[in-house]
Order: structure tokens, then sequence, then C-alpha cells
């Protein structure tokens, strides 16, 4: 059995790649069972904190504390961490069913786990489908279930909706809360798109090398905050009560 | 006409085509289920700049008057583990570093069999292989390297896939990619370094490509692919053993070239379905 963290602590995180500082004394800590996002421009550092936080860069100063355990014995030893990439770089063209990548990734798939994964996330219509024949949302929805069968309790996803269409994401954004909601899981997405992502999330975090801001998004998220946070080039803006990029 | 069949046939029950024969089959399973991380992991260019290096550590072993059946296993490792490591190194790319070894091998192989008098003939053995010309030793070789392999294979099979098909699942698990990339580069070499005695240091890319590729074409599933793999690659090895006895063709070429007409019948396969 699996032990749960309760809190996720990032202290004076800093991080410099060379002479470049990409990460400057970020602090900031978050609660076991939430939906986090993580918004920033590019070249914020929201995939270097991600990398840090699941153990595999080394941070230049700080650390991260998963209940005051650090990120490489969590996602080593414990195998608590997972994590959903942006692209997944599997050769579409090698015949592989979704049961056979499952098979043939998975340490030891556990029976039942295996099964309540692929039912939960619709994929057991799919289980005979070749992976070159899946759509975006069901390639995101394949590598969430490898996260569930491998017992994962805290799930990174980068960009989880950049390569599907709005159908498709909206069906990720429902995973995304049944992970929370049904399998207690906590999440941490990385996301261009502000305006799901704050109708998704309990918590975000504003970040640009350093911690703009945190909390829930209705409450500190505005137009004037995004503007800094994205030196001017991104907005809120509402009309016929509808939120949407600028 | 018969009696000439005949003739062929009994050709194929003599010592040196049997082991003709029992090697092409051993090296052709082999190279198939190796061949299926070659294709995965895009190792073509590898495999064929370890292939070609061999004629340097032919040249060397040769000049130094070593075996070199059993001195290549050696050389072709060592090639092997150079790549690797400055490669992941990051000090050069990986792609730049298999051109520049490639180029310098055969250069530097060209430059030692001038030195060397007498020695084009033992050379053109392993350019072009001469399966017909194996000793005991050499079958010692390739049965030893067929079960080394499917140890190997049977072991870290399931770790390699899930590096080759979900690279970044693998870092997150704690898998050691690195040095299981190593490990399987110099696995691949050991397999080349037996494998340029059958069909040449020329050709032997072709048996660890063509297999799975061919196979790529029509199989539907993963179980499908492998089994198909194996069976082309066995198959292809054989067929080509008995079509060089039967048309007084060069063994290895002619194993490739039945690889090979395997593969675009596959192709059309596939473009007709």
């Amino acid at each position: 059995m699996k032990s749960t963290i309760k809190t996720i602590e990032v202290k004076d995180l800093s991080f410099k790649a060379g002479e470049v500082s990409v990460l400057e004394n970020i602090s900031f800590s978050l609660n076991y069972g939430t939906i986090t996002a993580i918004i920033g421009p590019n070249g914020a550092g929201k995939s270097t904190l991600v990398k840090i936080m699941l153990g595999l860069l080394n941070p230049t100063g700080g650390g991260v504390y998963y209940d005051g355990v650090t990120p490489g014995r969590v996602s080593g030893e414990m195998n608590l961490l997972g994590y959903v990439p942006q692209n997944f770089t599997f050769d579409r063209t090698f015949p592989m069913t979704v049961e056979e990548f499952f098979r043939l990734t998975c340490k030891m798939p556990d029976g039942g786990r295996f099964d309540e994964a692929l039912s939960s996330l619709g994929l057991v219509k799919l289980k005979n489908r070749v992976m070159g024949a899946l759509s975006g949302g069901e390639i995101q929805r394949l590598l969430i279930a490898y996260n569930l069968i491998h017992g994962h309790e805290i799930i990174f996803l980068d960009e989880p909706t950049s390569a599907i269409d709005i159908e498709g994401e909206s069906m990720v954004y429902s995973i995304i809360r049944d992970l929370k909601e049904k399998f207690k899981k906590t999440v941490i997405i990385i996301s261009h798109d502000i305006e799901t992502v704050l109708k998704n999330v309990d918590t975000v975090i504003c970040l640009n090398k350093t911690l703009h801001c945190i909390g829930c998004p209705h409450e500190i998220v505005t137009d004037t905050m995004i503007k800094q946070l994205f030196d001017g080039a991104k907005g809120l803006y509402r009309h016929g009560g509808c939120r949407h990029d600028a | 006409m018969l009696e000439a069949l005949l003739a062929k046939l009994s050709i194929l029950a003599m010592p040196f085509a049997v082991k003709a024969l029992l090697c092409g089959v051993l090296i052709g399973a082999v190279c198939s289920l190796f061949g299926i991380f070659v294709t995965l992991n895009k190792m073509a260019f590898f495999s064929e700049s370890v292939s070609h290096a061999s004629l340097t550590g032919i040249a060397i072993a040769l000049f130094l008057g070593f075996d070199p059946s059993v001195f290549l296993i050696f050389f072709s490792a060592g090639m092997a583990a150079v790549i690797a490591l400055v490669s992941q190194s990051s000090i050069a790319s990986k792609d730049s570093i298999i051109g520049i070894v490639h180029s310098a091998t055969i250069a530097a192989g060209i430059i030692l069999l001038g030195l060397l008098r007498g020695g084009m003939t033992d050379i053109s053995r392993f350019l072009f292989g001469d399966i017909y010309a194996l000793r005991t030793v050499d079958i010692y070789i390739c049965a030893g390297l067929f079960v080394f392999s499917m140890t190997y294979l049977y072991a870290f099979w399931k770790t390699h896939l899930t590096i080759c098909v979900a690279p970044e699942f693998a870092v997150i698990e704690g898998i050691p990619v690195k040095s299981y990339d190593f490990m399987l580069m110099i696995a691949i070499a050991l397999v080349i370094a037996v494998a340029v005695k059958i069909v040449g240091a020329i050709l032997v890319t072709a048996l660890l490509v063509i297999p799975p590729n061919a196979a790529k074409n029509v199989a539907g599933t993963f179980s499908g692919f492998r089994s198909l793999s194996i069976i082309f690659g066995t198959l292809c090895s054989a067929a080509g053993v008995v079509l060089s006895v039967f048309l007084d063709l060069p063994a290895g070429p002619s194993i490739i070239v039945v690889n090979a007409a395997a593969y675009f019948a596959t192709l059309f396969m596939r473009g007709v379905n």
C-alpha cells in the first residue's frame, strides 16, 4: 500500500542554466487532492519548475519537499509521481494495440486497477485499436490511464489540451476533475490556455521566473494581473458573459 | 534436369551447407529480434557505422596476427562503447559522432589494409560474408551469441520496450535510460560482429533492419509484428542459403536479396490493403 502525500512544499527554489537565471526564490505550498495550474509566458520557467518537482532536475537553490521527502525518493523509491508529456513521441506507424501498450510498458499491471483505469477513461472499447489510429484526446486518456495503473498519487500534465479539438478538450478536463474527485489524486497542470484552465482548477500559480501570485483563480486572476504576467501580450476581457483570451 | 536437382539437394546435406543453414537461421533470428529495437530507436545508422568499423577491426586483427572472428567481437563492442559514451556525454551529438566514427574507421581500415600484404583475400570474406567457410569455432560463436541474445532479451525485453515506446515514462519511473541504451548498443554491436561473418560488413545492417520492417508492413499487433519479424529473419536466411546453392550465387548477398524481396512483397501487400 502506497503512502499518501499530504503537502507539497516548494521552498526558496532557484534554478540557473549556466549564468541564466530561470527560476528565482520560488516558495509556495499545495495541498493534497487539489488541481493546480501553473501559468505564465514562454520562458517563464514552468517546465523547469515541473522537472524539478518531478526530480528530473536538481535546483541550484532551495528545494521541493513532499511531506518533507525529496522528489528523487518520492519518484523513484515510492513511485508516487506521474507525468503526462505534451508531446508523446510514440512512432504512430508502429503496430501496437492499446492493450499491448499497457501490457508491455506497465511494470506490474494490477488486474483490478488496470480494468478500473481503462473503464473509467473509456478505453475499454479502444483496447484492440492500434495506437496510431488514436486521436489526440484518446492519446491523452491513454497516458492518464498509464499513471492511474501505476498508482501515481501526484500527476503532472504538460499542456494537456494543446494537440486536441474543443470536444476532446472538455473530455480531458472532465477526466482531470475525475482524477481529483473519483481517484483522489493531486493534479498539477502546465497550460497556456488560461480561460479553460481557470474554470477547472482550484489553485493557480502565476509564474514568470519569480512567483507573481498564487491562490484561487477567481480571487486573484484579473485582466491587469494577466497583462502584467504576460508583459501585456495577453489579457482577459469579458463580453456577453463569456471570457476570452485576447 | 532431375539429376541436377538431386545433385543440388545433396549439396544441402553436406556438412558445410548444414552449418551454413544452422548459423544463418540462428543469426537471422537474433538479428530480427534486435532489429526491432534498431527500428524502434532509429539505430540503422549506428548499426551501419559499427558494421563498417569492423573493417578496421579485421585489419588490426590481421596486422597483429589475431583471429579476426574473435577479435571483432571485442573491437565492435569497444566501438559501440565509444559511440555511446561520447554521445551520452553531450560533448557531441549522437548523429555527428556516429558519422565521424563511421568515416574515420573506414579510412583507418583502408590505410591499415594498404600496409598489409596478402590481407585482401581474408578481408573480402568479411566484406561480403562467407557462410560456407564457417569453422567449428564460428559455429560455437554463433550458438553462444544465440544463447546470450535470448537470455539478454528475456531479461531486458520489457525495460527496453518501455524506453523505446514511452521514454518520458521510463525517465519518471526511475529507469536508468542511459545505462540501458549503453547496454543495448553493446549487445547490438556483438550481434553485428558475429553476423559480419555471415553476410559481410557491407550488408549486415540489412539483416537487422529488413525483417522488422517487412513485419511492420503487414502486422496489426505488436505480438504479430514480433512473430513475423522472427519468421522473416529465419526463413529469408534459410531461403538465401538454399538459393545460393541452387544458383551458385554468393550466400551473403543472396540472403539479403531474399530479405529485400520479402520487404517489397509486404510493402505491396500493405499498399493493396
